[in-house]
C-alpha cells in the first residue's frame, strides 16, 4: 500500500494491519481488505491506529471462528486444495469431524494420565526392556537424588544407591547416604552384586565399618570373602565341583580370604539385610508411584547373597580338616568345627529370602551332617551316627517338601497370572499400533489436503477409515489395557503400602517375569517366527489382492436363451 | 431471509446510517463516523447484515492510483423495508432512538 502516512502512529497502523491482511483466513479476508482500504481516508493518526486496533480484534475473530469452523469439518477438509475430484473410488475424508476424533483421542489421554495409566504404562516399558533401566529411570533417580541433597534424606539417598543400575554413580550415592547415617552402612554389603561391575578395590573402607557395627553377623563377613576373593578356587570349582582340587585350593587360598570364611563360619548371627532392603524399597517406591518396577523389584532379586561357590569350597575343607582332626583323635575339635558349619547352614536356610539362599543353606547343612556322619562312623560311634543319619534323611524329606511347594506355588501363580499378563500385553500392544496408524492416518490427510494430495484410492480409504473407527478401538483397547491391569497394580499397592511377607514379595517377582515373557514382540526376535509372520502377512495380501480381482471382475453380459425354433427363425431373417 | 440478527443499539443505529441515502452506497469509515461505531464493531454487524442477505457490498471499480479498492455497502430493497420496519418498532418500544435531526 503507498498510502502516504506522515506520522509514525499512523505508519505503526498501517504497517500492522497491512500485516494481519496477509494473515487473515482466506474465507474472510476480504473484510480485512475491506478495513484497510478504508486507512487511506484516515490523516488523524489516533483515529488510524484505533481503526487498526478494530481491525485486529476483527481479524482474531476471524481466526477464532476459522479453528472452529476447522475443527467442526472431518481431518484433509478445509484446506482450498482439498477438495477431491468427483468419481474417485472409496472414501474421500472421514465421517466424523475433527471436534469428534479429538475428543475421543483427549479422553483416551486422560486415561494414560491416571496415576494407574502412568503407572501401566511405565511397568509394561519397563517389561519391553526386560526390567532393564531406562535413561529416563536414571533421570528419576537423579532428581530424587538431588532432593535428597536438599532434604538431607539418608533413607532417600539409601534407596538411590540400591537402584542406581550403574556401579560408579550407584557408589557415589551409598557415600552420600552414608554420611548422612552411618547406621546404613548395610546398603554397601546389598548392592554388591546387582550393579555387577561393582569395584571391589574400594570395598576394605566400608567393609571395615560394616564388621564393627555388625560384628556377629556371619553375612557380612561373607561379603568380606568375596571381596578379598579367591579367583582359583571359583574357576577350580566350577569344573570339576567338590573334589579334592577345590578343597586343595581352597587349603592353600590366601589367609585374608580363610579368615573371613572362618568368621563367618563361627558368628552367632545371619542377617542377609533383605528386611531392611525391602523396606527401603517400599518407601522409596512409594514415594513415586510412577518409579519402574524394575528399579524396585529386580534391585530386590539380584541383591547380594552368599557366593554358593566359595562357600562350598570352605564347607569341603572344614569337613576334610574335621575329619583328619577326628583321625587324630581330636574328636571335640571335629565336632566344633562341623557344629559351627551345621549351624551356619541352618540359619541361612531360615533367614534366607529366596528359594535358592535357602537351597545354598540346605546344602550347607547336608554337607556338616555328613561330615559328622563321617566322623562318627570312623570313630565306630555308631549310635551318634544312626541319630545324623535320621537328621539327614529328615532333611531330604524337608528339602524335597520346600522344592515341591515351592514349584507348586510358583506354577500356580504363573498358571493363574499368564493369562492375565497376555491380556496386559496385547492390549497395551494394540493401543501402541492403533496410536501410531492414527496418528500416520491424521497426518497423511491433513498434510496430504495441505500439500495437494488429491488421489482418492484405497490408501486415502484406509486413512478415513482408521481416522474413524481408530480413535474409538483406541480409548477401547486402553481402557481393557488399564482394566487388565489392574490386579497387578493392587499387588503393587499392597506391597508400598505394607509390608509384604517374603513370599509375596517373591509372588511380585514372578508376576513380573511373567509380565516380561507374555510380551508377544519377544518371540518376534526368532528368525523362525519373523518367517511365520512374513508369510502370514504376505498370505494375508494375496488372499485380499484375489478376492478384491473377484469382486471386481466386470459382469459377464447375460445370453439370451432361445427357443430352437425362434433361433432358426432369427437365422432365417 | 437468511439468519436471524440481534438488533442491538449499535445495529439500529447502523441501520438508521444505511437509510439516510438508501440507494447510495456506504463506505465502512463514513459509516464508523455517522454511528459512532469502531471498527472492530462495525464490520461485525456489516458481516451479519450480509450473511443473513439483506445488505450488499461492492468493491470500488476504480479506485485512486496508489490506494487499494474500496468496499462499499447498501441495504437491499428488501432490506431497507425490513429495516424501516425494525427501527419503527425499535422506537415504538423506545428501545431506540435516532440520531439528533433524524425522525
Amino acid at each position: 500500500m503507498t498510502v502516504p502516512q506522515s506520522s509514525l502512529l499512523s505508519r505503526v497502523a498501517l504497517t500492522s494491519m497491512d500485516l494481519v491482511v496477509r494473515l487473515w483466513p482466506e474465507s474472510s479476508r476480504r473484510w480485512g481488505q475491506a478495513v484497510l482500504a478504508e486507512m487511506g481516508e484516515i490523516s488523524e493518526p489516533r483515529a488510524a491506529l484505533s481503526w487498526a486496533a478494530g481491525g485486529i480484534l476483527l481479524f482474531i475473530r476471524a481466526v477464532v471462528e476459522h479453528i472452529f469452523e476447522w475443527i467442526s469439518l472431518p481431518a484433509g477438509k478445509g484446506f482450498p486444495n482439498a477438495a477431491l475430484p468427483a468419481g474417485g473410488s472409496g472414501r474421500q475424508f472421514p465421517k466424523h469431524s475433527r471436534l469428534a476424533t479429538a475428543a475421543v483421542l483427549l479422553a483416551t489421554a486422560v486415561l494414560f494420565f491416571l496415576p494407574i495409566g502412568r503407572e501401566a504404562t511405565v511397568t509394561v516399558k519397563a517389561s519391553w526392556r526386560g526390567y532393564v533401566a531406562s535413561d529416563s529411570d536414571r533421570r528419576n533417580l537423579e532428581k530424587r537424588a538431588a532432593q535428597a541433597e536438599k532434604e538431607k534424606d539418608a533413607r532417600e539417598f539409601a534407596f538411590v544407591a540400591l537402584s542406581y543400575p550403574d556401579p560408579g554413580r550407584a557408589a557415589q550415592f551409598a557415600d552420600r547416604a552414608v554420611a548422612l547415617d552411618p547406621e546404613l552402612v548395610w546398603i554397601y554389603a546389598c548392592r554388591s552384586r546387582y550393579q555387577g561391575g561393582e569395584d571391589w578395590t574400594n570395598s576394605a573402607g566400608w567393609l571395615k565399618r560394616l564388621k564393627a557395627s555388625d560384628p556377629d553377623n556371619a553375612f557380612v563377613y561373607l561379603v568380606s570373602a568375596y571381596a578379598a576373593g579367591e579367583p582359583g578356587i571359583e574357576k577350580i570349582e566350577t569344573k570339576h565341583g567338590g573334589t579334592g582340587q577345590a578343597i586343595g585350593a581352597a587349603e592353600t587360598a590366601d589367609g585374608e580370604w580363610a579368615a573371613e570364611m572362618d568368621r563367618a563360619f563361627r558368628a552367632p548371627n545371619y542377617d542377609n539385610y533383605f528386611e531392611r532392603h525391602k523396606e527401603l524399597a517400599r518407601e522409596g517406591w512409594k514415594k513415586t508411584t510412577g518409579l519402574s518396577p524394575g528399579l524396585v523389584a529386580i534391585g530386590l532379586w539380584s541383591r547380594t547373597m552368599p557366593d554358593p561357590v566359595q562357600i562350598r569350597a570352605h564347607a569341603d575343607l572344614r569337613v576334610s580338616q574335621a575329619l583328619r582332626e577326628g583321625a587324630a583323635g581330636n574328636v571335640k575339635e571335629a565336632e566344633t568345627s562341623l557344629g559351627e558349619l551345621t549351624r551356619l547352614g541352618k540359619r541361612i536356610t531360615a533367614v534366607g529370602a529366596t528359594p535358592f539362599e535357602q537351597a545354598i543353606g540346605l546344602g550347607l547343612t547336608r554337607r556338616g551332617l555328613e561330615g559328622f556322619e563321617k566322623l562318627y562312623l570312623t570313630n565306630g560311634q555308631t549310635n551318634e551316627a544312626s541319630e545324623i543319619e535320621a537328621q539327614l534323611q529328615a532333611m531330604e524329606t524337608d528339602t524335597n517338601e520346600r522344592a515341591h511347594s515351592y514349584l507348586g506355588w510358583r506354577s500356580q501363580i504363573v498358571s493363574g497370572f499368564r493369562w492375565r499378563a497376555v491380556a496386559v500385553q496385547a492390549s497395551a500392544i494394540s493401543s501402541l499400533m492403533l496410536a501410531v496408524a492414527i496418528a500416520l492416518s491424521l497426518l497423511a490427510l491433513e498434510a496430504g489436503a495441505a500439500s495437494g494430495w488429491r488421489r482418492s484410492g484405497v490408501g486415502r480409504s484406509i486413512a478415513c477409515r482408521v481416522a474413524d473407527y481408530g480413535p474409538v478401538l483406541f480409548l477401547a483397547a486402553s481402557a481393557v489395557f488399564l482394566w487388565s491391569f489392574q490386579p497387578i497394580a493392587k499387588i503393587f499397592e499392597q506391597y508400598r503400602s505394607a509390608g509384604q511377607s517374603n513370599t509375596e514379595t517373591m509372588g511380585l517377582f514372578w508376576q513380573l517375569f511373567v509380565l516380561g515373557d507374555a510380551n508377544p514382540l519377544l518371540y518376534f526376535y526368532k528368525p523362525y517366527h519373523q518367517w511365520l509372520v512374513g508369510t502370514i502377512v504376505l498370505t494375508a495380501i494375496a488372499l485380499i489382492v484375489l478376492l478384491r480381482g473377484l469382486t471386481r471382475q466386470k459382469p459377464v453380459p447375460k445370453i439370451q436363451w432361445k427357443s430352437g425354433r425362434r433361433r432358426r427363425r432369427a437365422e432365417a431373417n | 431471509m437468511g439468519i436471524r440478527l440481534r438488533l442491538s443499539k449499535q445495529t439500529l443505529a447502523l441501520l438508521d446510517a444505511l437509510l439516510v441515502h438508501p440507494t447510495q452506497w456506504h463506505h465502512g469509515y463514513a459509516l464508523s463516523q455517522h454511528t459512532g461505531l469502531a471498527s472492530g464493531t462495525l464490520y461485525p454487524i456489516l458481516m451479519r447484515l450480509e450473511k443473513s442477505g439483506w445488505l450488499e457490498t461492492r468493491w470500488e471499480e476504480a479506485p485512486v492510483p496508489g490506494r487499494p479498492p474500496r468496499h462499499f455497502y447498501r441495504l437491499k430493497r428488501e432490506g431497507r423495508e425490513w429495516a424501516r420496519e425494525e427501527l419503527g418498532a425499535a422506537q415504538e418500544t423506545k428501545f431506540w432512538k435516532p440520531a439528533q435531526g433524524r425522525v
